[in-house]
């Protein structure tokens, strides 16, 4: 079957309407392009280093998010509890807490965790599980505020209350009926904020660690992030040659070849950023979630 | 009045009890923390006044270590621990951070406060420029996606001649590309491109890369942005132009990228003048979250670019040097940075609210 991608619409008009699919399209078809063309064009131990970095990067992403929900859902699981039994000094701790951890910039939080891990486990696969549990608790207080938020958008509505009045218990009502059923696309457009955050922090983290604590630690033994690759010496050199492209423009095409690790690795890193950017704002659009 | 709202309360609360807890950890940690690091080893260098890093010195310790207590646990934990305290000392001169612990005393404490405040101070210059420049460039957007003028204008350009309009299409693309790229790029990456380091960034590039850079105003703009356009369907701007309520971009000249820009934004009788009045009153609560955002941002420009005199530097180098009771003092600054940035925003939302509440 033939599809007209351009007059009749099809595939292409559906993704022009849907602006989130069109730049997921983009970000996996960019990220296809990039391995291809790393795989011919860099050299094997610096392709398996992007191949690690980029990885690691995204599994650390993935894997911090899904923790973060645990972690916000699990928080927002004692405050119900707490606010119908009229718990009030359950709620203030949880209040503290969930304050003290939103009044910590989230760098230095991460930072801590770094360092901590650089002392303790450096060596072990648990240090993939510290960063990750360091992250989660990090964004797990975004996850709270967006699920409360729409709980009490829906206590609002009576929606709530008539369900109550109905005999349909409360866990139903939160799990099914205002979170699987009405808040879907919050709750995806959420995990997409947190992740394009975790990846930006972890390479924040990640470079200033090996840049800043380089004399304290071995750099083979912390997780390689794409910030880790960027600390590198010879990323440095390759980004500092796409200056060479202002003043000398035939220069660009050597850019993709020559200078090719830290170009990559700061391609990674940035479209990342801007395609969950635009994946987030599209969703918003689609799925009208401002209101 | 305001400041016995429940919300400011609620931050004085949180203030008092979490400054106990560092007072406390402080001084639980100052008190143990240099009598216990290296105490054994150092207590024995000085009784026999050897040198540590003097080879014959410590050949003749690690001797009577062994002759002393023969093979025992006690004597593998000594010898650890006077390796351990060499590394140290080395790696304390190759940082040139001194060869011991810093304690915190008054005078160490009063330069972090010092260095705290100036912190303050930057931080409430970026989070105006911020606050300033987000609503300005998402107006900016606004106007272009929903003004009357903005579609007909791009009506307009749809008919314009083919080339020309592919060709301005495509420098459009490159230049929004760049500037995505720009926007969206930890500030690592913009300082190796434009060779920015500790030893040329000024207080000017300082404040335009925290501005600029690790997507701190795409974000936040794009926030506001949302405000706008949420409050942009809502009933009363409806109603307001079934009922005729000028809502042409440019027909009065009220919308004028001068007003745009303008630190006072008003729009005359525009129905943007009230979309604009409710987005920033609901951008003014929002802003605490992006202030936190802002400080991740500025700590990332300090330690990324290694700019030598910062409260994070001083940070990184407690750590570094496990100089725990130092670390905690600079953490507590830090909150009390952020808890005065939650109060100043809850305070001006307040603030502004009770005037809509009359």
């Amino acid at each position: 079957m033939k599809i007209d991608f351009v007059k009749n619409g099809g595939v292409w008009r559906e993704l022009k309407k849907a602006r989130d699919k069109f730049w997921a399209t983009v970000f996996v078809s960019a990220m296809l392009v990039l391995f291809v063309w790393n795989s011919i064009f860099l050299n094997a131990p610096a392709f398996d280093k992007w191949i690690t970095a980029t990885a690691n990067t995204y599994l650390l992403g993935v894997f911090s998010t899904a923790l973060a929900f645990l972690f916000g859902g699990a928080f927002v699981a004692v405050r119900i509890h707490a606010e119908n039994k009229n718990r009030s000094l359950a709620l203030s701790v949880l209040r503290l807490v969930l304050d003290f951890l939103k009044s910590i910039p989230q760098i230095v939080w991460l930072l801590f965790g770094y360092v901590f891990l650089i002392y303790n486990f450096s060596d072990t696969p648990l240090r993939y599980a510290w960063l990750a549990f360091v992250l989660a608790l990090v964004f797990a207080n975004e996850v709270h505020d967006e699920i409360i938020g729409r709980i009490n958008f829906f206590k609002k509505s009576g929606f709530y209350e008539a369900m109550l009045a109905a005999g349909i218990s409360e866990r139903r009502i939160i799990l099914r009926d205002v979170l699987l059923l009405n808040s879907l696309p919050h709750l995806i457009n959420r995990a997409i904020i947190v992740f394009a955050s975790v990846v930006f922090l972890l390479c924040s983290a990640d470079f200033i660690v090996s840049v800043g604590l380089s004399n304290e630690l071995s750099l083979s033994s912390l997780p390689v992030t794409l910030g880790n690759v960027l600390a590198n010496i010879s990323s440095k050199e390759d980004i500092l040659a796409a200056r060479e492209v202002f003043a000398n423009p035939l220069y660009l095409p050597k850019l993709f070849t020559a200078n090719l690790q830290g170009v990559s690795a700061a391609f990674t890193l940035v479209f990342t950023l801007i395609s969950a950017y635009k994946i987030s704002n599209g969703l918003v659009e689609r799925k009208k979630l401002v209101k | 009045m305001i400041l016995k709202k429940k919300e400011i309360r609620e931050h004085f609360i949180g203030l008092a009890f979490f400054t106990a807890l560092f007072a406390a950890l402080i001084f639980f940690v100052s008190g143990s923390e240099n009598e216990n690091k290296f105490s054994e080893i150092k207590s024995l260098l000085t009784a026999a006044e050897l040198n540590p890093e003097n080879e014959l010195d410590a050949a003749t310790l690690l001797d009577a270590i062994k002759n002393y207590y023969k093979n025992s646990p006690k004597a593998d934990a000594l010898i650890a621990e006077y390796f351990a305290y060499k590394e140290f000392l080395l790696t304390a001169r190759e940082n040139k951070s001194g060869a011991d612990v810093r304690s915190l005393d008054f005078s160490l404490a009063l330069s972090l406060l010092g260095k705290a405040a100036l912190f303050a101070f930057y931080f409430a210059l970026i989070g105006f420029l911020l606050f300033y420049l987000s609503e300005s460039f998402a107006l900016l957007k606004f106007k272009r996606k929903n003004c009357g003028a903005g579609k007909q204008q791009k009506k307009a350009e749809k008919e314009n001649a083919q080339i020309m309009n592919s060709l301005k299409k495509a420098g459009e693309i490159i230049l929004a590309a760049a500037g995505y790229f720009i926007l969206f790029s930890p500030v690592y990456l913009i300082g190796y491109l434009f060779k920015f380091n500790y030893e040329n960034v000024t207080f000017f590039s300082y404040v335009i890369l925290s501005v600029f850079t690790n997507g701190v105003l795409i974000t936040s703009a794009n926030k506001f942005y949302r405000l706008l356009e949420s409050e942009s369907v809502k009933g009363y701007v409806e109603t307001a132009k079934i009922k005729g309520v000028n809502y042409d971009c440019s027909a009065d000249g009220k919308i004028t990228p001068t007003r745009i820009f303008s630190p006072f934004k008003f729009f005359g009788e525009h129905i943007l003048t009230q979309i604009y009045k409710s987005a920033h009153l609901q951008y003014l609560s929002a802003f605490k979250e992006i202030a936190r955002f802002q400080i991740t941002g500025m700590i990332i420009v300090e330690l990324a670019l290694n700019l030598q005199n910062g409260i994070f530097y001083e940070l990184l180098k407690a750590l570094k040097g496990k100089e725990t009771a130092v670390a905690i003092f600079i953490l507590m600054l830090v909150f009390f940075v952020v808890k005065a940035s939650d109060i100043v925003t809850d305070y001006l939302f307040l603030k502004e609210n009770a005037k809509y509440e009359n």
